[in-house]
């Protein structure tokens, strides 16, 4: 179950920005279940290479996967603005929503 | 003789990968935002659970998409493996046997903290 004390991120917003991201080989996109692959660009082996989203059963990403890949592929202003308007949530600030 | 503790076996028809098994180490660690971070050290592989129910549904995915990336976008399952460490033990047109050995002392005990996890016949489209 998620933490109440932290938002999710659709999925349909995390690979939108994934596949616009000129790192990924363009089409490589599949999905297996629940769980988004993503293939970048290089010659290094695979497993350094497929980049693994996973939503839930509500079609959210959790927090911490959303921000860490929003961090390593360059959208994470993207993602804090996403959170302030879809989800009235501020990184750091105290929300009057909260219990 | 070490014992593996993994082994995957792959299965081939006309030379394009059917279906996968595995015994395979898994870590899992519950984060701060209530879901489960999983970790599968030996195919360099991270998902994510939305429960300790749901790990092994992350894990089989997981598996499936690496070897799914590998066949398309790499160099093959066998290949790519080999590059993570693992031995071929057999390979044939139509199946293939690999394990993963360690034979470093602190390594092996650091693989006795994992759950053991076995995938039984993952398709691969």
């Amino acid at each position: 179950m998620s933490d109440i004390n932290y938002p999710t991120v659709d999925i349909m917003f995390i690979k939108e920005q994934l596949e616009s991201c000129p790192k990924f080989i363009s089409g490589s996109y599949f999905k297996v279940g629940s769980t988004h692959n993503f293939v970048k660009i290089g010659k290094q082996p695979l497993f350094k290479r497929l980049v693994i989203v996973r939503e839930d059963h509500e079609r959210q990403v959790n927090y911490l996967q959303s921000v860490g890949i929003a961090a390593n592929y360059g959208f994470l202003t993207e993602l804090m603005q996403w959170l302030e308007v879809n989800r009235s949530w501020i990184d750091g600030a105290y929300s009057a929503n909260r219990p | 003789m070490n014992l593996p503790e993994a082994t995957i076996e792959t299965h081939r028809n006309g030379g394009k990968l059917s279906s996968i098994s595995a015994i395979m180490p898994v870590w899992m660690k519950k984060e701060e935002d209530g879901h489960t971070k999983v970790i599968i050290p030996l195919l360099g592989l991270t998902t994510w659970a939305a429960s300790e129910n749901d790990v092994e549904a992350a894990a089989s995915e997981a598996i499936q998409s690496f070897c799914m990336a590998a066949e398309k976008h790499g160099l093959g399952v066998d290949e790519e493996l080999k590059a993570l460490g693992w031995d071929a033990e057999e390979t044939s047109p139509k199946h293939g046997l690999l394990s993963h050995t360690t034979s470093d002392e602190l390594l092996q005990q650091v693989m006795q903290t994992a759950d053991q996890f076995a995938f039984s016949q993952l398709a691969i489209c």
